[in-house]
């Protein structure tokens, strides 16, 4: 396993749970896995505190800020995509990473053929999911997969 | 600028993680070493924390009541580095850390909070740094004494 313990912070499940599909799928990986734990115990007001000294109040943002608070009370890596949450990450001197990364340690491990790295990252395009997608193209390329820009 | 926040114990956690918010936000970088850090006595530190006391340009250290190992140990190797320290500290763990800390301890007594704040802005006097990042560690040590200070009679 690549993390032995996954926590999802409180807004981040909120922002899932929006949505009927992912809530189930989501819920079905909490009664499933142990491994991924929901997590309330960190500092809301140092959340507070960084969604006011920049004045976000986005809800979106919350989780990114959740989570950063998160990680650095218990000493774990945080995984972002949004860049904002990114710099903060940066601000609190944390080990971040973003979905590719996942993959594709996911990958190097040999815990996910190439072809489902592939299938993966297509099915997040699909729906919509901002990320890093030349990077992306670059890691498939790497791997022996086509891009998904072509 | 690459700040390190050391807390006296776990107690303290929660001023330290604020501290960081407000630090991260202003556009310092700011580690605080994990709960764990200050759950039993660790013989050494470890090597992330390590690693962080390295690459800090500041230590800024505080400790509201009991002075953990980890903390002793960490503020010694800011010492040893030769970093840039504040140690802030109400009187009576102030006694405690003179010996070793005297030139780099800021005392909190809440009678004389005014005399607090001289003391950090001598020691930021010292640092080298622009002068936004000097802007900012003041506004971090003041909040430190602050908090410091409100809680006087909780922390007695």
């Amino acid at each position: 396993m690549l993390f032995s313990k996954v926590l999802v912070p409180k807004a981040v499940r909120e922002e899932l749970f929006k949505r009927r599909a992912s809530k189930d799928r989501l819920q079905a990986i909490f009664a499933n896995y142990a491994f991924l734990e929901r997590c309330d115990a960190y500092d809301q007001t140092a959340v507070d505190i960084l969604l006011l000294e920049e004045r976000r109040g986005l809800r979106q943002d919350r989780g990114e800020a959740e989570a950063v608070v998160q990680a650095s009370q218990l000493g774990a890596a945080v995984v972002i995509d949004d860049r904002w949450g990114q710099e903060l990450a940066e601000g609190f001197d944390l080990d971040c990473h973003g979905t590719l990364w996942v993959l594709e340690q996911f990958h190097e491990l040999q815990l996910v053929p190439p072809g489902t790295v592939r299938e993966s990252f297509q099915k997040m395009r699909d729906h919509g999911i901002r990320l890093p997608w030349d990077a992306i193209d670059d890691l498939l390329t790497r791997i022996g997969e086509p891009p998904l820009s072509e | 600028m690459k700040v390190f926040i050391s807390y006296g114990d776990a107690a303290d956690q929660v001023t330290a993680l604020r501290l960081q918010a407000l630090g991260a936000a202003n556009g310092l970088t700011v580690y605080v070493p994990p709960a764990y850090t200050r759950q039993g006595a660790q013989a050494f530190l470890d090597p992330v924390t390590s690693q962080k006391l390295s690459d800090a340009e500041v230590v800024l250290g505080f400790v509201g009541n009991t002075l953990s190992e980890a903390c002793r140990q960490e503020l010694n190797t800011g010492l040893a580095l030769r970093k840039n320290m504040i140690v802030m500290a109400y009187p009576h763990i102030a006694e405690q850390l003179q010996p070793y800390l005297s030139r780099h301890l800021v005392v909190v007594d809440p009678a004389n909070p005014d005399q607090s704040e001289i003391g950090i802005v001598e020691h930021l006097r010292q640092i080298e740094a622009q002068q936004n990042a000097k802007k900012a560690l003041l506004a971090l040590g003041t909040l430190v004494l602050g908090l410091l200070i409100l809680a006087p009679a909780e922390q007695s």
